[in-house]
């Protein structure tokens, strides 16, 4: 189950899918950047919007990049930085 | 998007090649064949096609095909135990072939003669191989523990700092002092496997980290022939085929891949190799550079062009073939190469072209330096974590491979002979930084000639003169390489 504030990250990653000539959809456990389907482009701006709009802290030594690779992880990643 | 799949073809038997091209590029989507390739007799048609590839391609080395077929082959028979088997495999070939540079294989032999041992060179290397694998556990285990919270926090910092004592160990102690060897082969065995160790130690912070006994297979796994790991054992994971269609698909898609990979590879070897270079006696860039640029003008453009494209499709096939072998075994991993001519933009091109190179130096060095310094400035952030990567990283990754060298070869040669791919790496360094900041994205409304045409053309002539200095060999001086370069544009110094 997704939560409701994930939707900015969906908007900004469709945004990056249709940017590349891609289908806007895809799967909640789809793999966005390890599959090559967005590059490490996307992959910073993705970051940049999880800084900005949710606080999150990526200078953490032990943050794991693949942690962002699929639209639950970044779920995830949001919920426990939330709690 | 990394693959060529397209719809399945319309059914029905027919005389039209492009019909055939196309049931061919669809027969992983098509149930009929997905059915086939279930059956026993489908997995045993589909894998002994694929050995036959593998054994008959000559990019693969006859021993490693060997070792592979095994792998596969278990593999098939228990595919439960997939994982457990590659780690087994990969330990096996990391013990009997655990450097990546033939001239280290002849420096061992000669330190090995030196001991008066009566045991061959192979009984040292599963000593030193054991030794080596226990090094990377006790590693692993700190990754855990966190007892040296400095090595956990930063573990490929600590391979980086250890790999440059050893080396300066290697160059001030005698060759004759006994120590001298056994430091020497510690640093071949860390130069041979820093990444994939590196991606081991980064894997163990994943959730879905495969026990560590097993991530120790993974120090060479058996398709890894060259230096470039192709990601750790966690992002298998992440692509393994959970159901018996999904094994089918990767496999018909393995079958695809290693197919276009000898496509590829003939395609070189008859058209650039054999006719080009061949009976046309077009002289191949390294000999026209060392030759000093005897040509005329048009003639090294020429030379220029089939050597890139030349490089392009041989690395292409090589690629193709050890992906293709990854997914036979049941992992549907991405191509390591897809369509790079087609790319607008530099890092495009970066990222299509060397799409698994790509991946390691944003893993070790792009990302976490983004993560960490100048969060207050976006584009300086973009544009020193991409120098870090593409510069800083990209020189790192030959020098550390090339660390057991200065021994060999004397520190200042081995430095002399970086200072070319110094230069390419700058030059790269600073497109990808104007592609990533100031190039402006190519809009499919500027028309045909400004989107389809002069951007590929733009990012096809920026590689094909970086290949002039994409060289850390030596073999040509740097100041030839310039002269080189500088005479493509009518400019003889």
């Amino acid at each position: 189950m997704i939560s409701p504030h994930i939707d900015t990250v969906r908007e900004t990653i469709a945004g990056m899918l249709v940017a590349r000539g891609q289908d806007a959809h895809f799967g909640e456990d789809e793999s966005l950047f390890d599959s090559g389907r967005l590059d490490s482009i996307a992959a910073v701006d993705v970051l940049m919007t999880l800084e900005s709009q949710f606080g999150i802290d990526l200078s953490d030594p032990d943050f794991d990049i693949s942690r962002i690779d699929t639209l639950q992880e970044i779920d995830r990643l949001l919920m426990s930085h939330a709690s | 998007m990394t693959s060529i799949d397209l719809p399945a073809a319309p059914t029905g038997p027919t005389l039209n090649p492009l019909r055939w091209r196309q049931a061919w590029l669809g027969m992983d989507r098509n149930e009929t064949v997905q059915r086939w390739a279930q059956t026993a007799q489908g997995q045993l048609i589909l894998h002994a096609t694929f050995a036959a590839i593998l054994f008959t391609l000559p990019l693969v080395r006859t021993k490693q095909a060997a070792l592979i077929a095994i792998a596969l082959g278990l593999c098939a028979l228990f595919p439960a135990r997939r994982l457990m088997l590659l780690s087994v495999a990969g330990a096996t070939y990391f013990l009997l072939k655990p450097f990546k540079q033939e001239h280290f294989y002849h420096h061992y032999d000669q330190l090995w003669s030196s001991f008066g041992m009566a045991l061959p060179g192979t009984a040292g290397f599963v000593g030193f191989g054991l030794a080596f694998i226990a090094f990377s556990y006790l590693l692993l285990v700190n990754q855990t523990t966190r007892k040296i919270e400095m090595i956990a926090r930063h573990p490929i910092w600590f391979l980086l700092g250890l790999g440059t004592l050893l080396a300066a160990a290697t160059i001030m102690i005698p060759q004759s002092n006994p120590a001298f060897s056994i430091i020497w082969v510690f640093l071949g065995y860390l130069a041979g496997s820093f990444f994939f160790l590196g991606y081991i130690l980064l894997d163990s912070r994943s959730k879905s980290a495969l026990p560590r006994h097993q991530q120790l297979g993974f120090l060479r796994p058996v398709w890894a022939s060259g230096q470039v790991p192709l990601k750790g054992p966690a992002f298998l994971q992440k692509f393994e085929a959970k159901t018996a269609t999904d094994l089918a698909v990767t496999r018909l898609k393995a079958i695809k891949l290693a197919v276009w990979a000898v496509i590829l590879y003939w395609f070189c070897e008859i058209v650039f190799n054999r006719v080009l270079f061949g009976a046309l006696e077009l002289p191949r860039l390294e000999v026209a550079i060392a030759a000093g640029a005897l040509e005329a003008p048009l003639t090294r453009w020429m030379i220029l062009a089939a050597d890139f494209l030349a490089q392009i499709i041989i690395f292409g096939a090589s690629i193709h073939i050890f992906v293709a072998v990854i997914r036979m075994l049941g992992f549907n991993i991405p191509r390591g190469m897809a369509r790079p001519l087609s790319s607008r933009t530099m890092s495009e091109f970066w990222a299509r072209y060397l799409f698994y190179f790509k991946e390691i130096l944003a893993d070790f060095f792009f990302y976490p330096t983004f993560q960490r310094y100048f969060k207050k400035y976006p584009k300086l952030r973009l544009a020193f974590a991409t120098f870090m990567a593409a510069f800083v990283g990209n020189v790192l990754f030959d020098l550390i491979s090339d660390s057991p060298s200065f021994a060999i070869n004397g520190f200042w040669q081995t430095i002399e002979a970086f200072y070319s791919y110094t230069i390419y790496a700058a030059a790269l360094t600073a497109g990808l930084i104007w592609s990533q900041i100031a190039q402006k994205k190519p809009d499919p409304r500027d028309g045909w000639l400004r989107y389809d045409v002069i951007p590929r053309v733009q990012v096809l002539l920026f590689y094909g003169l970086l290949q002039v200095f994409d060289d850390s060999s030596g073999a040509a001086p740097v100041g030839e390489r310039i002269d080189f370069f500088f005479s493509l544009f009518g400019v003889i110094l």
